[in-house]
């Protein structure tokens, strides 16, 4: 009886282990490199992905015409061996190399580009990116169903030149052919990603546990002119900053892409990590739209004194632990910036170069003049000495909105200033930013806010229908050129969500856009930037910095604007 | 019916929820994302998606996810729902064992500081929020002591930590109804009779009050043992364990909207079949009740 | 009377006396002498307790003491609210279902049936995005809302209770002699049943109000809790997950808080056992 009992429990014992064993995946080893990458990623198509953690499987797993070079981000050969711009800055034309295959050893020539890219134009397709390559002759009347797709001016000639015939000049293409949505996708995928359908770049896909982890491999096919070093890489799907941060310190990952506020003033100071911790210039903006519609937003003297008493270097250093920079104007990252970041790497004892976020682009940033008036002015005539504490000056606040007939402390007469609402989205840092920005306001102005945090998708339809007072807001550019940012505000801008409207900027930035000469054109986007700070419907609050702890045995990692470190560079020193 | 039903609210719901699952901080043109909506029949009017996904889902196939598009919904909770189970499991089993025998040893004593030290240990791991015991416990004994892996989903050591944290619930339930239920039964005629038959207290607790005083944990195990059958957020987020219990709360927070229901569903029909293991096990273990149903 | 003899006894009566306590901290935090919760100076962010910060502060510089006692007064509010709503809406739900015909009795349980089939954390995710914008949003300072969801969640369990314990108090000797006298069935429920059901409902009371504590945390993980800068012990647990990690850890943002919670809801279920055992009938022989 004993017996049979015992024997019945070893049996349930040993089924139950089988099981577990069945169930836990067995890893053949640890990769050569594990990459803590953040969200589960979405689709890894090239067509459907839009955000970062698919954008970094899928340019390792694709190549496209061109690759970025990892320190530079100079566009360098992919499978384009070579490349010719016409002097009017219209016509690319592109020699793609022989012999590719895809990662089923089929053929890949120019006309695969030609479909891949037709397809990411086509408006039934639906790709979230297409408007990217709407600047291609007949692209836009295809999509707003006027023309068709034999129009578009993408052409081949012969199997291994490939043509594209543009409206207007558009200086970041080159740079657009290394990004996701223009690499080149296989005939049969049918709008799928995943194991089994046929990739060409260095790796391929050969694992992917949802939630899990992805795994790519190099792919033997390949025959495109990168080296890559490793021969197996992991993409952890974490979600939680902690975690990652678990993941990084136990040596299970060698690279994060997140981790908790907190951790961040010590990650930059404390000496087991400081060597570790990335926070390099990012092309992005974080800053708060606001809503010029509603009063008393409508007052210019509101908006002047909102920003004006605010410490944006308080917010910086003490709140967000010291890595990103105050933001005066919109296109973030001007030279006043990235001569203080560099400095206060220099201080942590790293002493890599900076590249200039936009070579070519001085930002604007708002500034007080003598005579105590405000105007945007080109950053690069700042003293980066003065640059923390630009802005900021919450006794002009006051007398700014004592002039305008509102009530200020100190100063009862007056009308009293409404209730504004502050709209974010939950999580991350926008809570405690948005807590410091209340206090701030409470404390110089008197001015009362309320805070209302809503879950992601929520926020959004708020935010479109513009249903807010002031509202976090971020920028990522799309593409290194101020017309990434610039064009958001325009009247016909999908993305504007502010309702703003200005003729005159509008007419700036399309003669910007169709401007070939350099210099007039970063001219006329200087113009516009100004018109959008002094007049526009937004609140710049800092210049956004990448977060990358990576492990020291990491190498071939370059700082970079845009956060993209090409994995065919990267190497692994075993420790 | 009760499926039918909660299929039916769930369905409302979500699609009442502001926000749709194509919204980004960089949104597509309007027409593009008609184009997106088209295709995933979004643009339908309600009913017909309704009638629709409901057809998806008796034949077990509702189609791809809206936020991963690569893969099918039913592969995606085909995939999640093994670990779940697993980690549910051995965390119900760990739990339940474990609170049994707290429940016994402080039922053996009543009033004593024995009995009083099981009730608060059997509340602690309930007095505090998940994640923080999680945070605290992956802390200490990963990184203080250096033994188990903090996170990660690769080898059996790394299933000890969220199993331990998943199972302290269920301990702590189990051990509270199983304590009020021997203090209950040791008061019974039945339980009287055998002490007077001159057997020791311990066995009499054993032998004669365990199995009616497990009627009332029983009775509460087909929902428990749902609930952590599909999975914890908490957990598989703090420990980046791919089970389906993420997808509740992204699913409804990314409006993937078949993802969500399918989740919902396989809530519910665990559910439904859980409770009725519970009721068969309650009739083995009791025999009365078999009576009462004739 | 009854002889309340457990809750007497040591452990139980400082339980009790601690919940009393936070209670009456919890009534006079804007009367106490405290560091005003909201007050940021991000130069002493992170400060580790001293005297002056009994407690420390935490990421914007706030005193963590006086943080601690305002969410107590949250924290207790919202469970305050969860009862009431429990109260209200699941002991009368409960009675009129154990106490109505067995039709009556069928569809109501079915409905809580239906609702507990339902994951919770899914219907209350929706309904807030869904009720998120209505006028509800901003009722009671911003809290109005919460508390509803909670109220529409934690009724379900007491309507059980409720229930049960009616269907087996209808049929005593007692309740069917009242039917016999002519006594109106609504009547018998309210007057006579009803009152009987106190230590049920008491001791239901007190096991609900751990699980909307922990459920309020829970929800402030998912950044869906209260809102800033409201501060209730759920963001409290949640700025404490936030530094438990091996770069950071502000032990005393982790310890003092979690402290406060547990030492409430183990107080909560040591009385509520207490008064279980001291009110249960079947104790009484």
């Amino acid at each position: 009886m004993v017996w049979r009992r015992i024997g019945s429990l070893v049996l349930i014992g040993l089924l139950g282990a089988l099981l577990t064993s069945m169930i836990i995946p067995t890893l053949p080893g640890r990769a050569d490199l594990v990459i803590g990458n953040g969200t589960d990623p979405g689709s890894l198509h090239p067509h459907r992905a839009t955000g970062i953690p698919e954008g970094r499987i899928i340019r390792a797993i694709h190549e496209g015409l061109l690759l970025l070079d990892p320190a530079t981000l100079e566009p360098i050969p992919g499978c384009a061996e070579a490349w010719t711009v016409s002097a009017t800055g219209t016509r690319y034309r592109f020699q793609v190399q022989q012999g590719l295959t895809w990662s089923d050893g089929s053929p890949l020539d120019a006309r695969d580009f030609q479909r891949s890219w037709l397809d990411l134009i086509d408006p039934l397709q639906g790709a979230p990116y297409g408007d990217l390559l709407e600047g291609l002759v007949g692209a836009k009347d295809w999509r707003s169903g006027k023309g068709s797709r034999s129009d578009v001016a993408i052409r081949c000639i012969g199997h291994h030149v490939l043509e594209v015939d543009f409206e207007h000049p558009i200086p970041w293409f080159p740079y657009l052919c290394a990004q996701t949505p223009l690499q080149p996708v296989h005939p049969d995928a049918d709008g799928r990603a995943g194991v089994g359908v046929p990739t060409n770049g260095p790796w391929f896909l050969t694992q992917w546990n949802l939630r899990d982890r992805i795994r790519i491999e190099t792919n033997p096919h390949y025959r495109g002119p990168a080296r890559p070093k490793l021969a197996t890489i992991d993409f952890l799907a974490v979600e939680s900053g902690n975690t990652q941060l678990n993941f990084f310190a136990a040596g299970m990952s060698d690279w994060t892409v997140r981790v908790p506020t907190p951790a961040i003033p010590v990650l930059r100071s404390d000496e087991n990590w400081s060597g570790k911790w990335r926070a390099d210039p990012y092309l992005g903006i974080r800053f708060y739209r606001l809503n010029l519609q509603r009063p008393p937003l409508d007052d210019p003297a509101i908006r002047r004194a909102l920003s004006l008493s605010i410490d944006r270097q308080q917010l910086c250093q003490e709140v967000l632990g010291g890595d990103p920079e105050p933001a005066y104007g919109f296109v973030p990252w001007p030279a006043p910036a990235i001569e203080r970041q560099r400095q206060k790497l220099a201080d942590r004892g790293i002493t890599e170069q900076l590249l200039p976020v936009l070579p070519h682009y001085q930002g604007m940033a708002l500034a007080r003049h003598n005579d105590d008036t405000i105007s945007a002015i080109p950053s690069a005539e700042i003293d980066p000495d003065h640059w923390p504490a630009l802005g900021y000056d919450p006794q002009l606040a006051r007398d700014l909105l004592q002039q305008a007939g509102w009530q200020v402390p100190g100063n009862p007469q007056g009308r009293p200033i409404p209730r504004l609402e502050m709209l974010h989205p939950s999580g991350g840092t926008n809570s405690i930013v948005a807590e410091w920005l209340q206090l701030s306001w409470k404390k110089q102005l008197g001015l009362e806010t309320r805070i209302r945090a809503m879950e992601w998708r929520s926020f959004l339809d708020v935010q479109r229908a513009v249903d807010y007072d002031l509202s976090r807001s971020s920028w990522i550019a799309d593409y290194p050129d101020p017309a990434t940012f610039l064009t958001l505000f325009t009247s016909d801008a999908p993305n504007s969500r502010t309702g703003w409207s200005h003729p005159e900027y509008d007419r700036l930035v399309a003669e910007a856009l169709a401007q070939t000469d350099v210099v007039s054109r970063n001219k006329l986007w200087q113009q516009a930037e100004s018109i959008l700070l002094e007049s526009g419907p937004i609140l710049p609050l800092w210049s956004m910095t990448s977060n990358n702890l990576v492990s020291q045995q990491v190498t071939g990692f370059w700082p970079n604007p845009l956060d993209q470190h090409d994995l065919r560079s990267i190497d692994r020193r075993s420790p | 019916m009760t499926i039918w039903a909660v299929f039916t609210i769930s369905f409302f719901i979500v699609r009442a929820a502001p926000g749709g699952p194509f919204d980004e901080e960089r949104d597509p043109p309007a027409d593009v994302k008609r184009a997106i909506e088209q295709r995933y029949n979004l643009d339908a009017p309600l009913w017909v998606q309704y009638l629709d996904q409901l057809g998806g889902w008796l034949l077990l196939d509702p189609g791809p996810s809206l936020r991963q598009p690569d893969h099918d919904v039913a592969s995606i909770l085909a995939a999640g729902l093994p670990v779940s189970l697993l980690l549910g499991g051995l965390a119900l089993i760990l739990g339940t064992t474990v609170g049994i025998l707290l429940g016994v040893l402080a039922a053996y004593r009543v009033g004593s500081w024995l009995d009083h030290g099981v009730v608060v240990i059997a509340s602690i791991g309930i007095s505090l929020p998940l994640y923080v015991i999680a945070g605290i416990l992956v802390l200490s004994i990963s990184f203080g002591l250096g033994w188990l892996p903090p996170a990660g989903w690769q080898s059996a050591s790394s299933l000890i930590l969220p199993v331990l944290c998943l199972s302290l619930a269920p301990a702590a339930q189990a051990a509270r109804l199983v304590r009020s239920g021997l203090v209950e039964m040791a008061t019974e005629e039945f339980a009287r009779t055998a002490y007077a038959k001159g057997n020791g207290s311990f066995s009499v607790l054993i032998r004669h009050c365990l199995r009616p005083a497990l009627i009332p944990l029983i009775s509460t195990l087909g929902p428990t043992a749902a609930a952590l059958l599909t999975g914890s957020l908490v957990i598989e987020q703090i420990f980046a364990i791919p089970g389906v219990g993420m997808h509740f709360i992204q699913g409804a927070m990314n409006r993937d909207y078949p993802l969500v229901l399918g989740a919902v569903l396989l809530y519910t029909v665990l559910l439904q079949v859980l409770t009725l293991l519970g009721d068969l096990l309650l009739l083995t273990i009791d025999p009365r009740l078999r009576e009462q149903d004739r | 009377m009854r002889r309340l003899k457990s809750i007497g006894s040591p452990i139980p009566l400082a339980a009790l006396m601690w919940l009393v306590l936070m209670l009456l901290v919890a009534v006079l935090a804007p009367w106490l002498p405290l560091h005003s919760p909201e007050e940021a100076t991000p130069r002493q962010a992170w400060s580790s307790p001293g005297e002056d910060h009994l407690f420390g502060t935490d990421a914007l510089g706030r005193d963590l003491f006086s943080r601690i006692i305002w969410g107590a007064r949250i924290s207790l509010a919202c469970a305050a609210a969860g009862a009431v709503a429990a109260l209200l809406f699941g002991v009368s739900w409960g009675l009129l279902a154990g106490g109505g015909n067995a039709r009556r009795d069928d569809w109501m349980m079915r409905i809580v049936d239906l609702l507990d089939s339902v994951p919770l954390v899914f219907l209350v995710i929706l309904l807030s995005s869904v009720a998120r914008g209505s006028s509800w949003e901003y009722a009671g300072g911003g809290l109005g809302l919460f508390f509803i969801i909670l109220g529409i969640v934690y009724w379900t369990p007491m309507a059980r209770v409720v229930r049960g314990e009616t269907r087996s108090l209808a049929t005593r000797e007692w309740a069917l002699a009242a039917t016999a006298l002519g006594t109106a069935p609504n009547r018998i429920l309210w007057r006579q049943i009803l009152p009987n059901l106190v230590p049920t409902i008491l001791v239901t009371v007190t096991l609900i109000i751990p699980r909307i504590l922990l459920f309020e945390a829970f929800l402030s993980f998912l950044g869906l809790g209260v809102q800033a800068p409201i501060v209730s012990w759920g963001t409290l647990a949640r700025d404490a997950f936030e530094v438990l990690n091996p770069v950071r850890t502000a032990w005393w943002m982790v310890a003092f808080p979690s402290l406060a919670l547990a030492l409430t809801l183990l107080a909560l279920n040591v009385v509520g056992d207490a008064l279980r055992s001291d009110l249960d009938p079947k104790r009484q022989r």
